[in-house]
């Protein structure tokens, strides 16, 4: 195990050289480049990589695989507040002796490549072989992870919330790599909040997270996933996720990104069996320098399927927000339902949005819309606020909460309205902070 | 008192609308200012509630001893001044009831008041609902989004009822106002009129006036209060038009 810091940089040449680990069951470079990828540090001229760069993360210096002594966890992990249900990672590793949930959930977690079984690895290569060619982050991700988790949802008639806490102790910059593979049974409901990373102080909270996500969703069950992320400066946060859907399956999802940190959700859903339906939802409200995007795709591979995807984005000072949304319908998906639509607010002249949505059809006999918007804060709007005893700030705050209301009011949980709304508390008070001052 | 002394002012692209306007409101009263179209009425409204396309060249707004024109929007709003607007905007997302509840905390706030809870302002809107015709339902719905003309009216109306400003300036209410809704405006005037709260009423017609009854009438044409009297002067407005005026 490398106890020193190293660098993104360092770990794609020494991936490329080497083949990386030599315990995989097959060639590891096989595995994770598969075919027509490129590995390769993103530049903004990259496909996909238009709104986030990230060649300043590839050059910093992190710890990598922190070694985690189960048996000695720090108290104010053991001790943190959690909900009922509950799924813990401490450095990346799985802690079946403080999750709560394995009643629900049964977890298979596994440190070497060649532990998993054949199944297992086959959803794994079907997952990166799915990937965008230019997704490095997502094969970086196994790179650096400590371990693979199988969480199977197998009971029939549950419905069940549960919390996903992932904490750190180390007291360094660090990186964290994760890959969780969900399966849910038929006729289940589950729904997943993940939150962001905690570490003992907010001060050692420089890390670069990259993680992988695949759910496979059976015959009429109903997966939920919601990720809560309040990226501060220094915090990267890179989630790949491939969730596939049976017949008559339902998805809600939900991205909820605000800070000055670099946040990418790159998502691609699978409607693969008939009348399987799938809503993606998200906010990303960076500011200061915050770069963040969204880049999901919903691929209807059978008939009388549902889709849509919506998105607003809020930028302020320099920060830059992206959407690149695609619904790809199959020749055979004939009785598609799809939409998207994206709206960008822009708080001053210097925040940047870009947005692209794609629909690539090749069946005749579906409803696809899609949508774009991109504008200011409605002066008129400002005014009227202001006309009833709002001061300027407080007047933003109002028209920026209405704004993402249509998202977040939309989420059929409770409690992902309620963290999705406690994360865009952490961006008004940025933004009152330094309106202030 | 509000005094309005050789009032000046233009629009952005420095048009400039109001040519030296001269008023006295009183505690209490109620005054109609009438006058063709683009003869600068609303212009006069949104000066009073500091509009920023609208920048005042010269003169001075007394606002009982206040210098209303050193004073933001909000500010004034917090002071007391409340116009019910003639193309009210819509806020999606924002329902009307929390928008209610944000208003009039930040109000009752600045004014050092204690915050009325959320059982409070919904109690007060339903009784407010009622008085001006709008369903209750209306409150869980976005403010003025899909709602028609007369009901976004309605809804600046129902505002002016919870937050009993001390100034209120009625902008055009009277358009695209049904009978009934006319009605609804004078009943809403009659029970917040008292001896400290006053009224300023821009319209073109006369009808608005048989359901508030004004105790000044004033005629405005090319950016100036050219005449003022009482009920007769609308009446003869609403027989006569506007064109004796230029003759």
């Amino acid at each position: 195990m490398n106890r020193n810091p190293v660098t993104l940089q360092t770990i794609l040449s020494d991936l490329l050289s080497e083949g990386a680990r030599s315990s995989s069951p097959q060639s590891w470079l096989d595995l994770v480049k598969g075919p027509d990828v490129y590995l390769d540090i993103p530049s903004r001229k990259t496909p996909g990589w238009e709104a986030v760069g990230v060649r300043q993360v590839f050059q910093k210096e992190r710890l990598i695989f922190p070694q985690v002594d189960v048996d000695e966890l720090p108290e104010w992990v053991v001790s943190s507040e959690r909900e009922n249900y509950a799924l813990v990672f401490v450095d990346g590793v799985f802690i079946p002796e403080l999750s709560t949930c394995l009643d629900v959930v049964r977890v298979e977690q596994k440190k070497q490549l060649n532990e998993l079984t054949d199944e297992q690895l086959q959803v794994w290569i079907a997952f990166l072989n799915n990937l965008p060619k230019h997704e490095v982050m997502a094969r970086l991700a196994w790179c650096i992870q400590q371990s693979v988790c199988h969480c199977y949802v197998d009971q029939n008639d549950i419905s069940s919330d549960i919390h996903i806490y992932q904490y750190s102790t180390n007291d360094k910059p660090f990186f964290l790599g994760q890959n969780w593979a969900f399966h849910v049974g038929s006729q289940n409901r589950i729904h997943l909040f993940e939150h962001g990373i905690v570490t003992a102080s907010p001060d050692n909270r420089k890390a670069t997270l990259l993680a992988n996500r695949l759910f496979e969703v059976g015959l009429g069950s109903h997966l939920s996933h919601y990720v809560f992320s309040g990226a501060d400066e220094d915090v990267e946060q890179f989630c790949q996720g491939h969730v596939v859907l049976s017949q008559d399956a339902g998805y809600e999802g939900g991205v909820f990104a605000a800070g000055k940190g670099v946040f990418r959700s790159q998502l691609v859903v699978s409607l693969n069996g008939s009348g399987a339906r799938a809503v993606q939802y998200g906010v990303l409200a960076p500011h200061q320098s915050g770069q963040m995007d969204c880049q999901w795709l919903m691929d209807h591979e059978s008939p009388g399927c549902e889709s849509q995807q919506i998105l607003r984005c809020v930028a302020a000072d320099l920060s830059v927000a992206g959407f690149c949304g695609r619904v790809h319908v199959a020749k055979d998906a004939q009785k598609t339902d799809a939409g998207q639509m994206c709206k960008g607010l822009l708080l001053n002249d210097r925040a940047k949005i870009t947005s692209k949505p794609e629909l690539e059809i090749y069946a005749d006999d579906v409803k696809c819309a899609h949508g774009a918007t991109v504008g200011c804060l409605d002066a008129e709007a400002l005014f009227y606020l202001q006309s009833r005893g709002l001061n300027e700030p407080a007047a933003k705050k109002v028209l920026i909460t209405g704004f993402v209301e249509s998202v977040i009011g939309d989420l059929s949980h409770k409690n992902a309205r309620d963290l999705a709304k406690r994360v865009m508390r952490f961006f008004y008070e940025n933004l009152a902070v330094r309106t202030a001052v | 008192m509000i005094k309005i002394q050789n009032l000046h002012a233009k629009l952005e692209n420095d048009k400039t609308i109001l040519h030296g306007v001269d008023l006295t409101i009183r505690p209490g009263e109620i005054h109609a200012v009438m006058g063709p179209n683009g003869s600068g009425k609303s212009t006069l409204s949104n000066v009073f509630t500091g509009h920023p396309d609208y920048k005042v060249s010269s003169g001075s707004i007394d606002y009982f001893g206040q210098d209303l024109l050193n004073m933001s929007p909000d500010e004034r709003a917090i002071a007391g001044v409340y116009m019910a607007f003639q193309y009210p905007v819509s806020l999606p997302g924002v329902t009307t009831l929390l928008f209610l509840q944000t208003i009039i905390n930040h109000q009752r706030k600045a004014r050092g008041d204690t915050l009325w809870d959320a059982y409070e302002v919904i109690q007060k809107a339903e009784q407010a609902c009622k008085l001006v015709g709008l369903p209750t339902s209306f409150l869980e719905r976005p403010l003025n989004e899909g709602f028609s003309g007369g009901e976004k009216k309605r809804c600046e109306v129902l505002q002016m009822l919870i937050l009993k400003p001390k100034l209120i300036i009625l902008d055009e209410t009277d358009s695209g106002l049904d009978i009934d809704a006319l009605k609804m405006v004078g009943k809403a005037v009659a029970l917040l009129r008292d001896d400290v709260r006053s009224f300023l009423v821009v319209t073109h017609y006369q009808r608005l006036l048989n359901h508030v009854v004004p105790d000044h009438v004033h005629i405005m044409h090319g950016g100036q209060l050219v005449q003022s009297g009482g009920q007769d002067l609308a009446r003869k407005l609403e027989d006569q038009g506007y064109e004796w005026l230029t003759k």
